[in-house]
């Protein structure tokens, strides 16, 4: 009945890649820099997202060079089967694991803020159900939901910022250039971390219907993201300052607590933050299960990914639930990032890469001879 | 059909059995605080896990539907050891439950400003509950709080909505600094410092007046009224006050509806001066009938400027130094101003700031200009 051809164009993989990384960043990035480096945090946002933006353009590239190819398929060109095999593992245990951790903060987030009393099994456990409704739906109508949400979601934050507006203080993005170089090379993983959702590019890239135009729409796909940390950042120090900033545990969602709107028929617009907040976790969490999903079903050869939806949900569940605290989630957190992200988001994609380029060298020099 | 019959009965069960109600509460269930008072428990039964006294004001919602309801203003104190638990005791003295989501004030008593852990644990509960906006407004009182929520002001029964009205209102005088819970945080992460208003209480009334210095989390003293509009002219937050320039043996009224200030660093040597411009705008209120000086001659509206701003030089600078030298508090932020734009001075004397507050000097120019008078001549 609704059978859908499994393509996606560029913009509408664009707009995934947009919603999967600001789920990851949005709510600790402003924090995490105010720590390390204080008012310079604009300086390593924009290191970080030039180097994402590279990486992402070698991913584009990668799915251009060898098109119609999975993620499995391109690690066994060009790094031979066992090494495609193990770091296709990899990846499915760092993304699984970085799924179930969105899930748990997710769900810390709105116990927080709206459901004082509901388990947070019951909020977690209802998202991923309903995460499974779309991803047993493919990547199509992922690709269609998240170019329908981005433009929503744009829209409902550019009210939000301007309402913020009243009561900031931009002398507090000053002093700039006073963090020694070295600090700001060492906050840069933390930036970075913030970006991470973009991986997902190599494993949705085989679902491209036009893979020549991948490396340029992941330069805009960044560009994006990169503007709207770095606008979220000024919002957040300007509004609050250095020391409180780093005294916030989710400064952006403190940020729209400020708002207050004498006269208008809501004073908190906190309704209006949380529908934005749960579109943007639930794009988030959407596709790293898709990417999943489809992983698996590659791994295991068999054709029809949609079998493995539903039994991952327990496993998701249940390293979401592994994490005694909130302060101990965003410990692992952290390490899954640092070392996860890293293998997974730099080093394979570069040795992928230059596998890639050496193999085409070769090709041509074979054309030549 | 009849599997559509199933179907449809099973999607409407749904409907009835998925939804949550954990959180599910009715809005007459619910007894809205309005204001919230901090003190230090009394004398006689103070001990370890009675160190507080929470005072409570909210109005309370009688009768049902269809009938008048009939407002009354509720007023319930409880001794508790924190803030959280004086929450729970007083469920068991309510019959609705208390949310303070919607806390419009919060007074603090002058013996728990006195004390710097019951502040700051006080002020940091406040700064983690997810309920409670930043925007709450805040004042110390003279004395206890819970004398001022106990007050019935005469113009508006219900105290936590006369404090919100007094607090927000934008015509009032400069007299009590205009700040909210989230500024005053800010202020106090900063560097321990802030200025917060002084509420007092009187029979029927409550005023703001005046305002409490706060250094390292705790009150050390207060500003009176001129001082504390002082205070707020050297910010440049002004937005109402009407100051009185003597001239010849007459007192004349200035209204200031504007005002800016800018700070600049000026290093001589050792010695290090916070230079202090200050714009006023305003008006002139009233002359008297028939006077004898032309208040349209722009001479004599300078001369008038230039009262004014010595007056006001003479005042400001004496606040200023009774900040620094009496209770040593950076109330104005100098040093985060010398962070932001000297950070290399900033570096060399980030260590011994204290002392180096100390020993400032300012040097104040105010220029106050008066842009109409009315419509007389």
């Amino acid at each position: 009945m609704f059978q859908n051809n499994e393509k996606v164009s560029p913009s509408q993989l664009a707009s995934v890649i947009i919603l999967t990384m600001v789920g990851t960043g949005i709510l600790t990035l402003p924090r995490a820099l105010a720590d390390e480096v204080g008012t310079d945090g604009w300086l390593v946002i924009l290191f970080s997202g030039a180097i994402s933006m590279l990486l992402l353009y070698a991913m584009g590239y990668i799915v251009k060079k060898l098109p119609g190819k999975n993620y499995l398929e391109i690690l066994s060109a060009t790094l031979t089967k066992p090494v495609a095999y193990v770091l296709v593992f990899l990846f499915i245990i760092y993304s699984i694991v970085l799924n179930s951790f969105l899930i748990r903060i997710f769900g810390e987030v709105i116990k927080m803020f709206l459901l004082f009393y509901t388990p947070i099994e019951v909020i977690m456990f209802t998202m991923l159900l309903t995460s499974i409704y779309l991803v047993r739906r493919g990547i199509e109508t992922l690709g269609r939901l998240a170019e329908f949400m981005l433009p929503i979601v744009i829209i409902l934050n550019v009210p939000l910022f301007l309402l913020t507006l009243q009561g900031t203080d931009f002398s507090n993005l000053l002093p700039v250039f006073q963090t020694p170089i070295k600090d700001l090379v060492m906050a840069i993983p933390t930036a970075l971390f913030s970006f991470l959702g973009y991986e997902i590019m190599l494993v949705f890239g085989v679902f491209m219907n036009k893979p020549n135009k991948a490396p340029r729409s992941g330069i805009w796909t960044i560009g994006i993201v990169t503007v709207f940390y770095l606008f979220l950042n000024a919002m957040v120090l300007s509004r609050f300052g250095v020391q409180q900033t780093t005294h916030l545990i989710w400064p952006t969602l403190s940020l729209f607590k400020t708002i207050e709107f004498p006269g208008l028929f809501i004073e908190n617009v906190e309704v209006v933050v949380m529908t934005m907040w749960v579109f943007i976790v639930f794009m988030s969490v959407a596709p790293f299960y898709l990417s999943n999903v489809i992983l698996i079903a590659n791994f295991a050869g068999v054709k029809n990914h949609n079998l493995f939806a539903l039994p991952l949900l327990p496993l998701i569940y249940f390293i979401s639930l592994f994490p005694d605290s909130m302060a101990a989630t965003y410990y692992y957190l952290d390490i899954i990032a640092r070392y996860g992200a890293t293998l997974v988001v730099i080093i394979v994609p570069l040795l992928v890469l230059i596998a890639l380029l050496i193999r085409l060298r070769r090709k041509e020099e074979g054309n030549n001879a | 059909m009849l599997k559509k019959f199933i179907l449809m009965l099973l999607i409407i069960s749904c409907l009835f059995t998925m939804s949550g109600c954990w959180d599910q509460i009715e809005i007459d269930e619910r007894t809205y605080v309005a204001s919230l008072g901090v003190d230090v428990a009394p004398a006689e039964i103070r001990n370890k896990s009675n160190r507080y006294e929470m005072s409570y004001a909210f109005p309370n919602h009688a009768g049902g539907v269809g009938v008048d309801t009939e407002i009354t203003n509720m007023f319930i104190s409880v001794v508790s050891n924190d803030m959280f638990n004086a929450e729970r005791i007083l469920a068991t003295r309510t019959s609705k439950s208390i949310f303070l989501g919607h806390l419009k004030v919060l007074i603090i008593g002058e013996e728990a400003a006195r004390d710097p852990i019951l502040l700051r644990e006080t002020l940091d509960s406040l700064e983690r509950n997810p309920l409670i906006s930043r925007r709450v407004s805040i004042g110390v009182a003279e004395g206890p709080a819970k004398a001022i929520l106990e007050t019935e002001p005469r113009m508006e029964g219900n105290v936590g909505v006369f404090l919100v009205d007094t607090f927000r209102r934008r015509d009032r005088t400069q007299r009590a600094p205009t700040i909210d819970l989230g500024e005053a945080l800010i202020s106090l992460h900063q560097n321990g410092t802030a200025l917060l208003p002084k509420v007092v209480a009187g029979k029927d009334e409550v005023k703001l007046d005046g305002s409490a210095v706060f250094r390292n989390y705790q009150l050390v003293g207060w500003l009176n009224g001129i001082e504390t509009s002082d205070v707020m002219m050297a910010k440049g937050d002004i937005q109402f006050l009407v100051i009185e320039i003597p001239h010849m043996d007459l007192m004349i009224p200035y209204n200031v509806t504007d005002g800016r200030s800018k700070f600049e660093l000026v290093q001589d040597n050792n010695q290090l001066t916070i230079k202090i411009n200050v714009e006023l705008e305003g008006d002139i209120q009233h002359m008297y009938l028939d006077a004898s000086e032309d208040i349209m001659d722009p001479e004599y509206l300078e001369q008038l400027q230039h009262h004014s701003n010595k007056l006001l030089e003479e005042s400001m600078l004496k606040t200023l130094e009774k900040l620094q030298k009496e209770y040593q508090a950076d109330v104005l932020q100098f040093g985060a101003f010398i962070e932001r734009y000297h950070p290399k001075v900033w570096r060399e004397i980030k260590g011994d700031w204290p002392e180096i507050y100390e020993n400032l000097t300012f040097d104040i120019q105010v220029d106050s200009r008066i842009r109409r008078i009315g419509l007389a001549k």
